[in-house]
C-alpha cells in the first residue's frame, strides 16, 4: 500500500511492522485450521455403510494440551511484538524530545467540537481543520473535547485517542520530512519550494458524534522547521 | 441459630453504626476516616449474610456463589478508579 | 380463532408456548433490524450517496445494533432455550412458570418502547448502540428515552429469565440426569445465564442513570467535570463485554450439540470445551472490557494488562474450535443443513476470532478503532458464530417443534447463499480498516467504494437468502413430510419423547411414549399442556394473566415516565403504577386460592445446590445479581466523587442524627424480621404475626424519616436544579430512591405474608417464604449499611 520511495513515520513503520507480525499469525493460524477442518470434512465424509466404524474415544485431552502449548506460544509471540511496539502510544517527556531531535516537545492543543477541530499552537494561534506541524520535531497533540465524545484519529501516523469532555489526553507522532508517504486515500499537495506539503483530510473523527461525525476532518499540513520556527515567533 | 446469637448481632449492628458516626466526629484525617468506617460498613454486611441471612449454615456451593458477584464487583471497582488516571 | 386460542397465547405460562413466543417475537426484531442495515447498505453503496439523510442514518446505525443485539439475538436463543432446556434436561417446565411468561411479555414491552420511538417527533435514539455519552443524553426528544426505557425493561426481563433458568438447570433436572450428561447446548445456556445474571445489572444501571438524566434532569453524563465519558465507558463495557460472549455461547452450544449427531462419534475434548467456557471465558469476560477503552487516556500499563488479558481469552476459544475440528476425524460426516450451519459457524468465528487477536493489541487499535475493522470483526462472531450456529439449531430442532421434516435441498441453497452473502458482506469491510464506521457518506478515495459497493451486494444476498429459511419453516410447519420419531438419531432427552406427527398445538393431548435414553423419565412436558388441568373455578391451572397485566403496567408507566412532566405521562405512570400493583397483588390472591397449579419438581441430582431448596436457591440467585445492580450504583457514585474536586462537606447536607436513628430503625427491623422466622420455625404463628407486624412498623417508619429528609432537603436547596449541589443531589436521589423502592416492594410484600398468617398458612415444617423475604430484608438492610456512611459520613 506504501511506495518505498518516501519516508516512513515512525510510528506508521512501527504499526505496519506490527501487523505483519499478526497478519503472518493470523492468516497462518486461520489457513491451517480451516484447511484442516475442510480435509478433515471431506476424508471423512458418510460414504454409505462402507465407510469405517466411527471413534468412540470421547477426550482428546491430548490435542488440548497441544493446542493450548501452540496457541500460548503463538499469542505470547504476539503479545511481546505489540509490548516492543509500546513505544507508538508512549507520550514522550521533554527530556526525551530532546534527546531525540535536540528540541524539546512541540505542543498542540486540541478541542474538538461538533463538528470541527480546534488547533492551539504554542505561539496561542489557532486553527480550525487544520494540523500544522513541523517536519522533524516530536508533536505531542494534548486532546480534549468541548462538547461529546469524538476520537481524533491520523491513520497515515497510526495514532489515535479519544477526545473526551472534562479530560485532557495525549498522543504522539514525529514527521521525518515535509513529504511522507500518504495512503490512496489522502491526497497530498506540496509547494514546489519544499517547505510545505499538506495532505488532504488526513485527520477525521472516529466516533460517532452527531449528524456532523461524517464529515468531521482536518487537513494535515507539515511544514519545515524553519518556516516553523519563523511562524512561532521565536517561541 | 440461638435467639441470643442473633440478639447478639444486633446488638454489633448498634454499636458499629455508633463508632461510624463517632469515627467521623473524631477522626478528621479523611482518608483515615474512610478506611475505618468502610471496614465497619464491610463487618456489618458480613455479620447480616453470615447470620440474618444464615449464609453460615449453607452448603459451601452457595457461599462459593455468593462470593462470585463480589469478585466481579471489585474488579469492576478497581478499574473504575484506575481509569481515572 | 377461539376464545380458548387467544387465552392460550396471551395467558401462557407453558414452556413451549412461550419459547414459541420468544421465537416469533424475536423473528419479527430481527426482520426490522434487518431492514435498518439494509437501508444503510443502500446509503453507502455509492460514494456521495443521499438516500438516508445523516440524521436517519444514525437512528438507523443505533436502532439497528440495539434491536438485532437486544431484541433478536438474545431473544432468539433464549426461545430455543425456553422451548428446549426444559425438554433435554427431564422437566416438565421450568421453576416459575409465571416469572418465564413475565419475562417474555417485559421483553416484548422493552421491544414495544423501542419501536414506538421510531414513532415521536424527532425519532428515535441516534447516538450508537453504546450509547456513548454525553451524546447520548444530550441528543433531543422523546424519542431516545423511550428507547432507553425499553433497554431497562429489557434488562429487567433478562435478569428475571436468568434467575428462572438458573434455579430450573439446578432444580429440575430428571433422575439420571447428572450434570455431566447434560446435554451441551444446555451446558451453554446454563453459562449464557450465568453471565447475563451478572452483566446485565450493570446495564440496567447504566441506562436508568442515562435515562434519570434525560427525564428528570439529574446530572451524571451531563457535568463534564466528572468525566461521564469515561464512567459510561466502564458500566457499559462492563455489561458490554459479557455480552459479547453472552450472545456467542448459546451459537455455540447448539453448534457442540449438533456436530456430534452428524459426525456419528462423541464430540471430541467435551471436559476441555466446559472447562473451558465456564471456568475461563465466563469469569474473564468480566475482566477484558477496557480493551474497548484502549483510546480514552488509561494509563499504558493498564492498557498492557487488559491486553494480556484479551490474549489469554482467546486460548479457551481455540481449545473449543479445534475441539470441534478434532470431532471430525474418523467420524462419518453427514452434510445435512444443521451440520452445514454448524460447521459453517465455526469458518466464520474462526475469522472473527483471528481479527479479535488484532484488536486486543492498543498499538495496533491506534488504527483499528471506530473503523470497518471492528465493525467486520463483530459481526463475524455475533452473526457468522452466533447466528449460523441458531440457524443450525433451528433446522435442527424443526421436525422436533413441528413433528415434520423441512425440505433439505431449500436448506442446502439457503446455506451456500447465506455463507456467501455473508462473506461478501463482511470480508470486505476488513480491507476498510482505514473507513470510520457509522458515517453516513464518503467521498470516492480509495478503494472505498468499490468494497462499500461489494459489501451492500452481499448484505441483499445474505438477506434475501433468509427468505428461503422462512419460507422453508412455515412450508414445514404446514405441510412439511411427517418426520421420523428421532430424525437424526440423537440420545439427548428431547427426541427420546417426541410422538410423530405431533404440532405444538396437539401437545396437550398426546402421551408421551414409554421409555427413553435415560430409562423411566420419558418429560412429560408433553402431558401438562396449557389447558391439561383446571383449578377450581373454571381457571386453568396453567394459565395466569398476570405476566402480561404486570408487562403492560410497566409498559403503560414507563412509556408516561418518557413523557414526564406532562400531564399526559403523570396519567400514564399513575395507571402503570396502578396496574403493575393491583396485578401483583392478584398473583399473589392466585397463589392464595391455589389457582395456579406448579408443575411438580422431579426428584433428580441437584449437584451442586442439593441441599438448598428452590425458592431459596431463587432467591440467593436474584440477590446475587441485585448485588452487581446496588454495586454499579455505588461504583458510579464512588467514581463521581473521586473525580469531582468539589463536594459539598459531610453534614452540612445531611442531618447526620436523623440519618443515624434511621439506620437503626432498619437495622432493628432486621433482627425483628430474624425473630419472626425464628418463631415460625418454632411452630408459633401468633409470635410470627407480632414480629412481622413489629418489621413492618419500623419499615414504614425508615420510610416516614426518609419523606421528611427529602421534603426537608428540597426546602434546603439540596435539588437537581441548584448548580452547586445539582452532581450530589442527582447521586443522593437516584442511590436511595432506589434502595427506598426496595423497602416500600419489601412493605408490600410483608402486607401479603401477614395476610397469610391469619389465615394460618404458615407452619412449623412449611414457612419457606418468610425465610425468602428474610433474606430479601436482610439483603435491603445491608444495601443501607454501605448507603448510609457513603452518603452521610464520608
Amino acid at each position: 500500500m506504501y511506495s518505498g520511495l518516501l519516508s516512513l513515520p515512525p510510528t506508521t513503520a512501527t504499526f505496519y511492522s506490527l501487523l505483519n507480525w499478526y497478519l503472518i499469525f493470523g492468516i497462518g493460524a486461520a489457513i491451517i485450521v480451516i484447511a484442516a477442518l475442510v480435509v478433515f470434512m471431506v476424508k471423512f465424509r458418510y460414504r454409505g455403510e462402507k465407510s469405517p466404524m466411527p471413534e468412540h474415544k470421547v477426550e482428546g485431552w491430548k490435542i488440548v494440551l497441544i493446542t493450548t502449548l501452540i496457541s500460548m506460544t503463538v499469542l505470547t509471540a504476539a503479545e511481546y511484538q505489540t509490548f516492543a511496539a509500546f513505544n507508538n502510544i508512549e507520550i514522550p517527556n521533554n527530556a526525551s524530545c530532546m534527546a531525540n531531535t535536540g528540541s524539546p516537545c512541540v505542543q498542540i492543543h486540541l478541542t474538538a467540537f461538533q463538528w470541527g477541530w480546534n488547533f492551539t499552537y504554542p505561539n496561542g494561534k489557532s486553527q480550525i481543520n487544520n494540523l500544522t506541524v513541523p517536519a522533524g520535531r516530536d508533536v505531542v497533540v494534548n486532546i480534549s473535547a468541548k462538547d461529546v465524545f469524538h476520537t481524533f484519529g491520523i491513520d497515515m501516523f497510526a495514532a489515535k485517542e479519544d477526545a473526551i469532555p472534562g479530560k485532557t489526553n495525549h498522543l504522539w507522532f514525529i514527521v521525518p520530512a515535509v513529504q511522507v508517504t500518504a495512503p490512496p486515500e489522502v491526497k497530498v499537495t506540496c509547494n514546489s519550494a519544499g517547505t510545505w506539503c499538506q495532505y488532504l483530510n488526513a485527520v477525521r473523527c472516529f466516533e460517532l458524534c452527531g449528524v456532523g461525525h461524517a464529515l468531521m476532518w482536518a487537513n494535515l499540513t507539515v511544514i519545515s522547521q524553519s518556516a516553523w520556527n519563523t511562524w512561532m515567533g521565536g517561541k | 441459630m440461638k435467639t441470643s446469637i442473633a440478639l447478639g448481632v444486633w446488638a454489633y449492628m448498634v454499636v458499629a453504626v455508633l463508632a461510624e458516626v463517632e469515627v467521623f466526629y473524631m477522626i478528621t484525617a479523611y482518608s483515615t476516616a474512610a478506611a475505618v468506617i468502610t471496614v465497619l460498613a464491610t463487618s456489618q454486611a458480613v455479620a447480616v449474610v453470615l447470620f440474618y441471612m444464615q449464609l453460615k449454615d449453607e452448603p459451601g456451593s452457595l457461599r462459593l456463589f455468593a462470593l462470585i458477584p463480589i469478585m466481579f464487583l471489585s474488579a469492576l471497582f478497581i478499574a473504575l478508579l484506575a481509569s481515572l488516571g | 380463532m377461539t376464545e380458548s386460542w387467544i387465552k392460550r397465547w396471551l395467558f401462557t405460562t407453558n414452556h413451549k408456548d412461550v419459547g414459541l413466543l420468544y421465537f416469533f417475537t424475536s423473528c419479527y426484531f430481527g426482520f426490522i433490524g434487518a431492514i435498518l442495515a439494509l437501508l444503510m447498505r443502500v446509503q453507502l453503496s455509492v460514494p456521495n450517496n443521499n438516500f438516508l439523510s445523516a440524521l436517519y442514518y444514525n437512528q438507523a446505525v443505533t436502532m439497528h445494533g440495539l434491536i438485532m443485539i437486544f431484541w433478536f439475538l438474545s431473544p432468539i436463543a433464549l426461545g430455543l432455550a425456553n422451548y428446549f432446556v426444559p425438554l433435554q434436561i427431564g422437566a416438565e417446565d421450568l421453576a416459575f412458570p409465571r416469572i418465564n411468561a413475565m419475562s417474555y411479555w417485559l421483553y416484548l414491552a422493552g421491544g414495544i418502547l423501542a419501536v414506538l420511538s421510531f414513532f415521536v417527533p424527532g425519532g428515535t435514539a441516534n447516538a450508537g448502540w453504546t450509547t456513548y455519552q454525553p451524546l447520548a443524553v444530550l441528543s433531543l426528544g422523546t424519542g431516545p428515552t423511550l428507547a432507553y426505557l425499553g433497554m431497562v425493561l429489557l434488562a429487567a426481563s433478562v435478569t428475571l429469565g436468568s434467575v428462572n433458568f438458573m434455579v430450573s438447570i439446578i432444580w429440575l433436572r430428571a433422575a439420571g440426569v447428572t450434570l455431566s450428561k447434560l446435554p451441551m447446548f444446555t451446558w451453554f445456556m446454563l453459562f449464557t445465564i450465568i453471565a447475563m445474571l451478572f452483566a446485565f445489572p450493570t446495564l440496567i444501571a447504566a441506562f436508568v442513570l442515562a435515562s434519570a438524566d434525560r427525564i428528570i434532569g439529574t446530572t451524571f453524563f451531563t457535568s463534564t467535570g466528572v468525566q461521564p465519558s469515561i464512567l459510561w465507558d466502564n458500566l457499559f463495557w462492563f455489561f458490554g463485554h459479557p455480552e459479547v460472549y453472552i450472545v456467542l455461547l448459546p451459537g455455540f452450544g447448539i453448534i457442540a450439540n449438533v456436530l456430534p449427531q452428524f459426525t456419528g462419534r462423541p464430540l471430541a475434548g467435551k471436559t476441555a470445551i466446559l472447562v473451558a467456557t465456564g471456568l475461563i471465558v465466563v469469569p474473564l469476560s468480566f475482566g477484558v472490557w477496557m480493551h474497548h477503552m484502549f483510546l480514552t487516556g488509561i494509563p499504558v500499563s493498564l492498557q498492557g494488562a487488559f491486553s494480556v488479558a484479551t490474549i489469554a481469552i482467546s486460548i479457551p476459544f481455540d481449545i473449543i474450535t479445534l475441539s470441534f475440528v478434532e470431532s471430525l476425524i474418523r467420524g462419518r460426516v453427514k452434510f445435512a443443513t444443521p451440520m452445514l450451519f454448524a460447521l459453517g459457524g465455526v469458518v466464520l468465528f474462526i475469522i472473527g476470532g483471528i481479527t479479535g487477536v488484532f484488536l486486543s493489541s492498543p498499538v495496533l487499535d491506534r488504527v483499528f478503532r471506530g473503523s470497518y475493522f471492528v465493525v467486520s470483526h463483530f459481526h463475524y462472531v455475533m452473526v457468522g458464530a452466533a447466528i449460523f450456529g441458531i440457524i443450525a439449531g433451528i433446522y435442527y430442532w424443526l421436525p422436533r417443534m413441528t413433528g415434520r421434516m423441512y425440505n433439505e435441498r431449500l436448506g442446502k441453497i439457503h446455506f451456500v447463499l447465506s455463507f456467501l452473502g455473508f462473506n461478501v458482506l463482511y470480508f470486505p469491510m476488513n480491507l476498510l480498516f482505514d473507513m470510520p464506521r457509522r458515517i453516513f457518506t464518503y467521498s470516492n478515495i480509495g478503494d472505498w467504494g468499490m468494497l462499500n459497493g461489494l459489501a451492500t451486494l452481499g448484505s441483499f444476498i445474505f438477506a434475501l437468502a433468509q427468505i428461503l429459511l422462512a419460507y422453508n419453516v412455515i412450508n414445514t410447519w404446514y405441510r412439511g413430510p411427517i418426520a421420523p420419531a428421532n430424525p437424526w438419531g440423537s440420545p439427548d432427552l428431547e427426541w427420546n419423547s417426541h410422538v410423530e406427527g405431533m404440532t405444538p398445538a396437539m401437545d396437550s393431548s398426546v402421551t408421551p411414549p414409554a421409555g427413553g435414553w435415560i430409562g423411566q423419565l420419558a418429560t412429560a412436558s408433553d402431558v401438562h399442556g396449557p389447558s391439561a388441568t383446571a383449578a377450581p373455578g373454571g381457571h386453568y391451572g396453567h394459565l395466569s394473566s398476570r405476566p402480561i397485566e404486570i408487562s403492560l403496567g410497566a409498559l403503560v408507566f414507563l412509556a408516561g415516565t418518557a413523557f414526564y412532566p406532562g400531564p399526559a405521562g403523570l396519567g400514564l405512570m399513575v395507571v402503570g403504577a396502578l396496574v403493575v400493583v393491583y396485578s401483583f397483588w392478584g398473583w399473589g390472591m392466585d397463589d392464595l386460592h391455589d389457582k395456579f397449579v406448579v408443575p411438580p419438581e422431579p426428584e433428580g441430582d441437584r449437584w451442586p445446590f442439593s441441599a438448598v431448596p428452590k425458592l431459596k436457591l431463587g432467591m440467593w440467585v436474584f440477590l446475587s445479581s441485585e448485588v452487581v445492580l446496588f454495586g454499579s450504583f455505588l461504583g458510579a457514585y464512588v467514581f463521581i466523587r473521586a473525580a469531582t474536586a468539589q463536594w459539598p462537606i459531610a453534614g452540612s447536607i445531611h442531618e447526620i442524627p436523623l440519618g443515624t436513628f434511621n439506620t437503626l430503625v432498619l437495622v432493628t427491623s432486621g433482627f425483628t424480621m430474624f425473630l419472626a422466622l425464628q418463631s415460625i420455625r418454632n411452630g408459633d404463628q401468633r409470635k410470627l404475626m407480632a414480629w412481622l407486624a413489629a418489621t413492618f412498623v419500623l419499615g414504614a417508619l425508615f420510610m416516614g424519616v426518609k419523606v421528611a429528609e427529602w421534603t426537608n432537603l428540597g426546602n434546603g436547596g439540596f435539588i437537581l436544579a441548584n448548580p452547586a449541589m445539582s452532581l450530589a443531589a442527582s447521586a443522593y436521589f437516584i442511590v436511595v430512591g432506589l434502595h427506598g423502592a426496595h423497602v416500600t416492594a419489601g412493605l408490600l410484600l410483608m402486607l401479603y405474608l401477614m395476610k397469610k398468617t391469619t389465615r394460618g398458612f404458615y407452619t412449623k415444617d412449611s414457612h419457606e417464604a418468610i425465610e425468602n423475604f428474610g433474606l430479601y430484608w436482610a439483603f435491603v438492610d445491608i444495601v443501607w449499611c454501605f448507603v448510609f456512611p457513603l452518603f452521610y459520613l464520608l
